[in-house]
């Protein structure tokens, strides 16, 4: 190397190590730092899981197995397969999923636009009691919803009629109807946010084309709102797809795949006959439930790797973060 | 003289035709008409035996269903379910919490019209007690179970490796002359706390994790008491105070205990000794530690050792069962029996979960000396503890603060 050349890469290094470039690199080095450990807090059930779910009992109770399982076996993941009845246990909830987020999503568009743009009385405790539902835990309007669909009677307006959709779809259907499924109080407060967000002037220059309000909201304000409406939609589909505790009590009957993991371990307990002895299996149980539950969550998972971009920019474009 | 005697003779004959249409099952004539039955239950897991199930559900002309309901969810579902009218052929299997918020709100039917005299004859003992000490205000509600009595009953282990390197006393001994008491295990505890590779920070504890389990009943406490028809918060007796005192003493004053609840340091080998409740030794049966098994040490006011279990699983009707003389024998039919549950425990369990013969002994005789020893508002209160138990307060102090709160708490529970 040339003593200029040398010269040069010198002043280069000299340049790069001024005390701005200095404290930047400190704050992305502690940024990254950060980053990895809220990543780290974040994946660890997960990756605990997924490490226990190729484990053999043998392992559990070996204090020299910490990770990596000595007695690597995919018999959890076998035989959650069997007793969960997977294939059609999954076809179904992929049908109810994305049925019932399709419709939370139509649902959830409307009452949002209505309480954006409509002004009408009492519309602001509308607002309010939408708010409210998101407050309100499950467990307390159990009781109220399952005498509702117990004893349905079309919401009052046919009280003779009293039917029983109890062990059917149609509670879930109605509920996302009427945007009262899971979190679709969230879903209605996201979309009101983000038509309120939009300029008045499209509608309005759509109104003096002569459309009506439904014309309007639906060839001009839905497609504008496409970012909400995508996040809404995933939210939708994935807290769907995880609800255990509406879909147990109104269609607990059904091969879904939340209720086919909580019954997975009594399945496999009846198949090997070892009734009356429940904790004889439980260290079994633990790893037959790790696999289980990945197999739940990996439909999730793909999705996520697979609209990780549109889910990303429509999360940042609804405000919903920074 | 002769009417009177004719009266007496009648009366005689009704009784004792009574007392036989109570006496017995006749199970060659119980059918259900297809009717569904629910088991609502909070865990999957299989608790009946697969083949007798199949078997009964051919013979009684029924279909059976287990209707799971979470932890969180059991009560609510329980009562919607009551409500709607849908339990009429439901059996509910519960443990102490679930029971007591049902009990309160009329919804759990009482059985002592139900029961047939001889119900429990052939019973094992353990059911009997668990029944007797599941009444409430002198009603049955409880009437059999799928569970044994070992999977809830509470012991004490010790590690055998660190007490012969620390040389300290043999519990077995002091369990044998009767001196395995609080004060012992505190001075034992004292000795084997210490802080083994100096560096500066305690790693070997005297005791795992403390709770008022381990404290309460070995000193002859309890949460309620019933005066008269009402039940009372009791911890402001003097022999709960003491029990509350002791988690405190030795978790924060002498700083001998410390641990989690599953008894994870324990297995570990980093804790002398620690209360461990009888399902917990499924875990502890894949380790090679070497422990032995004694009863909770007992307190001042105990005048004999006590092996306290923690929930209580039994089978309940609803208050609108439709047939519950039907469901009871059908629940009794299909139930472990005596013989099973001792198998079980004495045959099956004992001998996988216990290092030396003395631990089996004393389990044996925990079992055998067992009198229905639990609280019965286990999970069903909420008692903030913590202040005695970081040393804010005394025990007494703040029990005579939240004493109101908590009393209105089982007021609430009771309706009283």
């Amino acid at each position: 190397m040339s003593e200029t050349s040398a010269r040069a890469a010198f002043s280069r290094v000299r340049r790069l190590l001024t005390a701005r470039n200095l404290i930047a690199a400190g704050f992305a080095l502690g940024r990254l730092g950060v980053l990895i450990g809220v990543a780290y807090t974040i994946l660890f059930p997960l990756l605990a899981k997924v490490s226990s779910s190729f484990m053999a009992e043998v392992d559990i109770f070996d204090k020299t197995v910490n990770w990596i399982p000595k007695h690597f076996t995919l018999n959890n993941y076998r035989n959650a397969i069997k007793y969960m009845n997977y294939p059609q246990a999954f076809l179904n909830s992929l049908g109810l999923t994305l049925g019932l987020s399709l419709l939370q999503l139509a649902s959830c568009s409307v009452v949002g636009y209505g309480l954006a743009r409509f002004f009408f009385r009492g519309r602001e405790i509308l607002f309010g009691a939408v708010i409210f539902t998101l407050v309100v835990p499950p467990q307390m309007i159990m009781i109220p919803l399952y005498l509702n669909f117990r004893y349905f009677d079309f919401f009052g307006l046919a009280k003779s009629l009293e039917l029983n959709l109890l062990g059917t779809y149609w509670p879930l259907v109605l509920m996302g109807t009427t945007a009262m499924g899971v979190k679709n109080g969230l879903f209605v407060y996201i979309m009101r946010q983000y038509f309120r967000g939009m300029p008045r002037d499209l509608e309005e220059a759509a109104y003096i084309d002569g459309a009506g309000a439904f014309r309007a909201f639906f060839s001009v304000m839905l497609p504008g709102a496409m970012p909400a409406l995508i996040v809404v939609f995933l939210f939708a589909f994935v807290w769907q797809w995880n609800d255990y505790f509406f879909v147990n009590i109104f269609a607990g009957s059904r091969e879904l795949l939340p209720n086919a993991l909580a019954e997975l371990a009594g399945r496999y307990s009846r198949d090997l006959s070892i009734a009356g002895s429940e904790y004889v299996p439980r260290a079994h149980r633990s790893l037959l439930n790790n696999a289980g539950s990945l197999l739940l969550i990996a439909p999730l998972v793909i999705l996520y790797i697979a609209l990780q971009r549109y889910f990303i920019e429509s999360v940042e474009r609804t405000g919903l973060v920074g | 003289m002769k009417a009177k005697l004719s009266l007496v003779v009648a009366l005689a004959i009704i009784i004792a035709c009574a007392g036989v249409s109570m006496a017995a099952f006749d199970y060659d004539s119980l059918d259900f008409g297809g009717r569904t039955i629910t088991f609502l239950y909070w865990d999957p897991a299989n608790v009946l035996d697969t083949d007798v199930l199949a078997e009964a559900q051919q013979r009684f002309n029924f279909k059976f269903e287990y209707k799971i309901a979470g932890w969180e969810e059991y009560v609510e579902m329980a009562m919607a379910r009551l409500l709607a009218g849908d339990s009429q052929y439901d059996v509910w299997m519960m443990t102490q919490p679930h029971f007591v918020q049902l009990v309160g709100n009329n919804a759990v039917m009482p059985l002592d019209d139900i029961l047939p005299a001889d119900f429990f004859d052939d019973a094992d003992p353990t059911v009997v007690h668990r029944v007797n000490s599941l009444k409430v205000k002198g009603k049955t509600y409880a009437f059999y179970t799928w569970q044994n009595v070992l999977n809830d009953m509470v012991f004490w282990l010790f590690n055998k490796d660190i007490f012969e390197r620390e040389g300290l006393p043999d519990p077995y001994e002091l369990y044998d002359k009767g001196e395995w008491t609080w004060d012992t295990v505190e001075q034992i505890a004292l000795q084997a706390t210490k802080d083994t590779d100096n560096d500066g920070e305690i790693d070997l504890y005297g005791i795992g994790e403390m709770r008022t389990l381990f404290t309460l009943m070995p000193n002859f406490a309890k949460t309620v008491e019933l005066v008269g028809d009402k039940y009372v918060f009791a911890f402001n007796k003097p022999e709960a105070l003491a029990a509350i005192n002791l988690v405190y003493r030795w978790r924060t004053l002498l700083k001998i205990s410390q641990g989690t609840w599953d008894a994870s340091e324990f297995a570990a080998g980093n804790r002398a000794m620690a209360g461990v409740i009888g399902w917990q030794f499924w875990s502890l049966m894949g380790t090679d530690l070497n422990y032995g098994v004694v009863p909770l040490p007992k307190g001042p006011n105990a005048t004999k050792y006590v092996f306290p279990i923690d929930k209580v699983g039994m089978f309940y009707l609803p208050a609108n069962a439709k047939e519950p003389e039907k469901l009871v024998a059908l629940v009794k039919y299909l139930s472990p029996s005596a013989d099973r549950l001792q198998t079980g425990m004495f045959d099956e369990w004992i001998p996988m979960w216990v290092r030396d013969e003395k631990s089996a002994q004393i389990m044996i005789e925990g079992i055998e000396s067992w009198e229905g020893e639990f609280d019965l508002m286990e999970g069903s209160l909420s008692v903030p503890l913590d202040p005695v138990f970081n040393g804010e307060k005394s025990a007494a102090a703040h029990i005579d603060e939240i004493y109101p709160q908590i009393q209105a708490q089982i007021d609430e529970l009771f309706k009283q």
